[in-house]
């Protein structure tokens, strides 16, 4: 079983070991390019929030929407995982 | 290492910034000293200045809960910070900029399953700050290098 926190810290990877801490590459957990590349993209707009301080509320609602949704699609090609949401923005555990 | 972290500056019982900065002091030696106090044991590049207090630093409360969250990647000594902003910063969106610094932190402790030994092993990697445009701190962050 592989515990998992989806976070869009800009510096992270998008996905932290819940149990051992720091972060996890996409390419060590096998992803598919799909989901790779939903991260990444993911993770740049995340970036871009944070330099603007998160100042605008509706896209962060979406942002961490969308890290949820991520949170499914890892559940779904990594069956043996129990995966959670840390929104960024909030610096919280959001229930996935 | 998470535990001599969260005992050193998050301890969660609302310990100031500066009380932690302090520790740090204490507990570091500068010009790359590797120090084992506390189960935490970090360092900078060599050649690198530890000051001896980040306490006229202003921080962003989501420092403290990232540390919190996940000191792994985001707790090291604060009597790093001025060391680290020291360094050119690279700028980025909305006056926005981002300092790093070459440096260790501590990674796992290895049992040799022959010897029983059990050996430290070190990270290398890179010590980040991000300042947003009001100059106050609210990033802190380490990067293992691959």
């Amino acid at each position: 079983m592989k515990y998992l926190t989806v976070d869009g810290m800009f510096s992270g990877t998008g996905i932290r070991d819940s149990i051992e801490g720091g972060y996890i590459k996409p390419d060590e957990l096998g992803l598919s390019a799909e989901l790779k590349q939903r991260i990444s993209s993911w993770l740049n707009r995340y970036e871009d929030e944070h330099y603007a301080q998160y100042e605008d509320r509706s896209i962060v609602s979406k942002l961490d929407a969308e890290g949820i949704e991520i949170c499914q699609l890892l559940k779904l090609e990594i069956p043996d995982s129990k995966v959670e949401y840390y929104s960024a923005a909030e610096t919280k555990k959001i229930i996935a | 290492m998470l535990a001599g972290a969260l005992k050193d500056g998050y301890d969660g019982e609302g310990a100031g910034f500066a009380k932690s900065v302090a520790d740090d002091a204490l507990t570091f030696l500068p010009l790359g000293t590797v120090v084992g106090a506390a189960g935490k044991a970090v360092r900078l590049a060599r050649g690198a200045k530890v000051t001896k207090g980040a306490a006229d630093l202003k921080y962003a409360p989501r420092v403290r809960a990232r540390g919190v969250e996940d000191p792994k990647s985001h707790n090291f000594p604060y009597s790093f910070d001025k060391d680290i902003l020291s360094t050119k910063p690279i700028p980025k969106k909305n006056g926005y900029n981002i300092y790093q610094k070459e440096g260790t932190m501590t990674g796992k402790v290895v049992t040799d399953p022959k010897t029983g030994v059990r050996t430290q092993q070190y990270k290398e990697g890179v010590f980040e700050i991000g300042v947003n445009k009001d100059g106050v701190i609210d990033h802190r962050f380490f990067r293992p290098n691959d």
